[in-house]
């Protein structure tokens, strides 16, 4: 009795121990089979700021991991997926892409058609760190559940920017900036949906105006839409004829609106990242008297990630390189505005002082102030109707 | 060597259905008839299409008849290689700067009009797609004044020309009243090839539609990209029903064309035939024509002029007529990719040689009726959209493991320049005079040295015109590089595309300006080689 409780809690005790010994040969083993693999790793290139961090990524794993990346530099990640899907009915066992930047609808379409390998995020000693209670997009790609078949990698969240000099009291909700594009009409726009970020603007309108968002997290139903975007389409009504070109004509992406306002067409517009209009003042393309802002009440925020496909011909080297790019030293570079300024994806709570540390930088000009809460993506069925029915209405 | 050509023309043929079978789903023909944005998309893109084919077909009769044989005549041809090395998404970002509301002209106008913020302009992105017209037309014109010029340089071609507009004249026509009484009736049919390939290129157009298009609606082409380029299968579905639906209008359009110039052909052999003399005594417009000649080149001029600027522009505020901070960071930029230019050339040199060999194989030996077969499967690539081709070929590339191959990379740049070098030789091989081979063989020679010694020389004109065309579109390929090299091979284009997708217009500017370089000198040398003089008949 006395011996099988003494057992017991040796057990207990040395348990946790014996599994992340097996846990850490395991990863030894995927180090060791990574050595001397070439990773082509596949991710938007259209930042030089950002292919520039890839090139330090690459020059770290192969010092450190002896693993070679070769980043293909591709525009659209869609690309990607139909080049994995056509290897899949083509019956190839060995692909052409090893590592893939990626969320939301690619992320779903090559989880659902068996695109990827998989589950191999959680099981990344980086993983550890990964704030999943704070973010818990990291774990749910537009609602739809990670199960470990992409790590993460950034955060993103709607923010607005302007130049102080024009709009100097950003709106801080929906209700403002109706009323400032009312002094100030045909100086605000939004990208034609269904491009992702004017649909997101429709999506945060969307979620501003209810009293209860609980119901966009759910399946869309018919009803469930019409009760919701009941007041969203006169909300637009009002707002459209205060926009750039009153309204009738859009711009086609967020990139084009951000050379709007630099040329001065638009005093206000809208991005994904956070430190966007920081990292283009850097740049000495937008001026230092620009400034950032999320809606006081919270924004439409999420997470991008990295994804292993199917046949992969790297795959340690893969993971290997996820790991790299999730771990502390690799994130805090990415994160500091001077080199990328991509939010990170880890808890700096759970990290060690010394790597805390390293994310603790000044604020740079045009950087966001206070960061508002991150209101999740409403739930990916929703998008559709919602798109279809803003097409119906002011597309044509 | 017509198993040659089949051979090239085998991989279209797999590839088609399968992408073609996409576009042959149900429900996605339904959702695209209840897309609201159809009717007027569809719309935009024969308005477009149809209005700048038409309006560079009509300038070039008018500027090749008033000009040719004058001395400005010499400067034109010199002129149109750095024209059409420009590439045409360049020509847009830099002619949208010069118009737009924040642009060049607004600037400059601001001093005087008061103005502390970009007007209300309407100059790009118009809902009726006037941009999109004037710069398809400005960007076809010097295509298609080549393909004439190459046509009319010809030495048969050029020896009758004389004799006739010496007959002409003493009948006491002008070389003008000649022109189009009786030199366009017999010529303009064999431009027919380089003007579809301009109504083609006009209708199914993305990048420029993008950059001064209608946005909202946009073009068809540019919504049935948007549905392709999605990672999701119906939505890929719907693009590519609404590519099928643009390439039958494109049909369609092409066979009323046809029918309008059987129907111009008779009306003005009748005309020659009645001896009508009417107006065209009062001589040529040589200063009207040399005066268009001079203001599109200065357009052009303007557009390299606003690139080159805005190439080092730092933050540009409105209505500054200067930018307030120069930046060489977009140079450094083209300079570490600088290491792809290389292999940009060798391997746009050996597609655009494989090309015309195959062009001129598929020419001299493919009997008439399969001619006339294979010939809309060669031109495919030209009004296929290339997402839908490339995932089509890609397929293929797998099936023969030549995926990520050098050798892939060549078979599907050559695949994609054939279109563009047989349009610019085909004219020029189907009235060759056959009588020259007919005295060759008399003669006792071989058909391999009459080939070799008489009519490749008589016609070095377009097989060099020819050459030039197929480097520019082997240089220009993106997704046929990216797809079939699977992202293994990077070249120029590759890298200044990907770059470009994050809407940077100081690097977008820096890039196309190193872009038009490789072709230009491909256009330089072409020139140089039909100015060279050439056998006499």
């Amino acid at each position: 009795m006395n011996l099988t409780r003494r057992s017991f809690v040796l057990a207990a005790a040395i348990a946790p121990v014996a599994g992340g010994a097996r846990a850490q040969t395991a990863w030894s083993r995927i180090e060791q089979a990574a050595r001397g693999q070439t990773v082509y790793f596949n991710a938007w290139a259209g930042s030089e700021r950002i292919n520039a961090y890839l090139q330090w990524a690459g020059a770290e794993v192969a010092r450190q991991h002896g693993v070679k990346l070769e980043h293909v530099k591709v525009t659209d990640t869609a690309e990607v997926v139909k080049r994995v899907r056509a290897e899949k009915a083509a019956g190839r066992a060995e692909g052409s892409a090893d590592l893939i930047w990626i969320n939301g609808e690619n992320f779903l379409a090559m989880k659902r058609e068996g695109l990827l390998f998989g589950p191999f995020a959680e099981s990344l000693p980086s993983y550890a760190f990964v704030d999943t209670v704070g973010k818990p997009t990291t774990r749910t790609d537009f609602s739809e559940p990670v199960d470990g078949m992409e790590a993460p990698w950034g955060m993103a969240q709607l923010t607005f920017y302007a130049d102080s000099t024009r709009v100097p009291q950003p709106p801080q909700n929906l209700a403002e900036l109706a009323d400032w594009a009312k002094k100030n009409p045909g100086r605000f726009t939004y990208p034609k949906p269904p491009q992702f970020h004017g649909t997101t603007f429709l999506k945060q309108a969307l979620s501003e105006l209810q009293s209860d968002r609980t119901p966009l997290y759910r399946q869309a139903t018919t009803e469930a839409f019409g009760r919701a975007s009941a007041p969203l389409w006169p909300w637009l009504d009002s707002l459209h004829p205060l926009l750039w070109r009153a309204g009738k004509q859009f711009p086609a992406s967020n990139v084009v609106m951000r050379q709007m306002l630099a040329d001065g067409e638009l005093a206000i517009s809208l991005t994904f990242n956070p430190n966007e209009a920081a990292n283009e003042i850097v740049a000495n393309r937008l001026p230092a008297s620009v400034v950032s802002w999320q809606p006081r009440g919270g924004s439409i925020g999420n997470t991008h990630f990295l994804a292993v496909p199917f046949n992969a011909r790297a795959k340690e080297g893969a993971q290997v390189l996820a790991n790299f790019l999730l771990s502390p030293a690799a994130q805090a570079r990415k994160a500091d505005i001077r080199h990328w300024g991509d939010p990170t994806v880890l808890a700096l709570d759970k990290l060690p002082p010394a790597q805390r540390a390293r994310f603790a930088s000044d604020m740079a000009p045009g950087q966001v102030a206070t960061a508002a809460p991150t209101w999740p993506e409403p739930h990916a069925s929703w998008t559709e109707p919602l798109e279809r029915e803003w097409l119906r209405r002011y597309g044509a | 060597m017509t198993a040659t050509a089949l051979l090239f023309a085998l991989p279209l043929i797999a590839a088609l259905p399968l992408a073609l079978s996409e576009a042959l789903d149900r429900s996605a023909w339904h959702a695209l008839w209840a897309d609201p944005q159809l009717p007027r998309a569809l719309g935009a893109s024969v308005f477009t299409a149809l209005a700048s084919t038409l309006g560079a077909i009509a300038l070039t009769l008018w500027l090749v008849t008033h000009l040719h044989a004058t001395p400005a005549w010499a400067r034109l041809t010199a002129a149109l290689g750095p024209m059409l090395a420009l590439p045409h998404a360049a020509f847009a970002i830099g002619l949208a700067w010069l118009i737009a509301p924040a642009g060049a002209l607004a600037r400059l106008i601001a001093p005087l009009a008061g103005w502390s913020a970009p007007p209300d302009w309407v100059t790009v992105n118009d809902p009726h797609g006037l941009a999109l017209v004037a710069v398809l037309l400005l960007k076809e014109l010097p295509f298609l004044l080549w393909s004439a010029l190459a046509l009319l340089s010809r030495p048969e071609v050029a020896a009758s020309l004389r004799a006739q507009v010496a007959l002409a004249r003493t009948l006491g026509y002008a070389p003008h009243a000649w022109w189009w009484r009786v030199g366009w009736l017999q010529w303009a049919p064999r431009l027919v090839w380089p003007a579809l390939a301009v109504l083609a290129y006009g209708l199914t157009v993305v990048d420029l539609a993008l950059i001064v298009g209608p946005g909202s609606p946009p073009t068809l082409a540019v919504l049935a990209w948007q549905g392709l380029s999605d990672g999701n299968v119906a939505r890929n579905a719907q693009g590519a029903a609404a590519a099928l639906l643009l390439t039958g209008v494109l049909v369609m359009l092409v066979a009323a064309g046809f029918v309008v110039m059987a129907g111009l052909q008779r009306w003005g052999r009748r005309r020659v035939a009645r001896g009508v003399r009417g107006r065209g005594f009062e001589g040529r417009r040589p200063l009207a024509a040399r005066a268009t000649v001079g203001s599109v080149a200065t357009v052009y001029a303007g557009v390299v002029l606003a690139l080159g600027v805005l190439s080092v522009a730092g933050v540009w505020t409105f209505p500054a007529l200067w930018p307030q901070g120069v930046s060489g960071a977009a140079w450094a930029q083209v300079v570490q990719s600088a290491s792809t230019v290389g292999f940009t050339a060798a391997l746009a040199a050996a597609a655009s040689a494989g090309g015309v060999l195959l062009s001129m194989a598929w020419l001299e030996a493919a009997p008439p009726r399969w001619d006339r077969r294979i010939t809309p499967l060669v031109l495919a690539p030209l009004v296929l959209p290339q997402l839908l081709l490339m995932v089509g070929m890609y397929r293929g590339a797998l099936a023969l493991q030549l995926d990520g191959t050098v050798l892939g990379l060549w078979w599907v740049h050559t695949l994609m320049a054939l279109p563009y070098s047989f349009t610019a030789l085909a004219p020029a091989w189907r009235s060759f005079d056959r009588r020259y081979e007919w005295s060759a063989l008399t003669l006792g020679r071989r058909r391999l040295a009459f080939w070799w010694r008489v009519k490749w020389p008589l016609l070095s004109g377009p097989l060099a015109s020819a050459l030039a065309i197929g480097f520019a579109v082997s240089v220009a390929q993106y997704l046929a590089t990216q797809f079939i090299g699977a992202g293994r091979h990077a070249t120029l284009t590759t890298e200044a595309v990907a770059l470009a997708s994050g809407g940077q217009r100081t690097l977008a500017a820096a890039f196309a300006l190193l872009q038009a370089l490789l072709p230009a000198l491909a256009f330089a040398l072409a020139a140089w080689a039909q100015r060279r003089p050439t056998m006499q008949p």
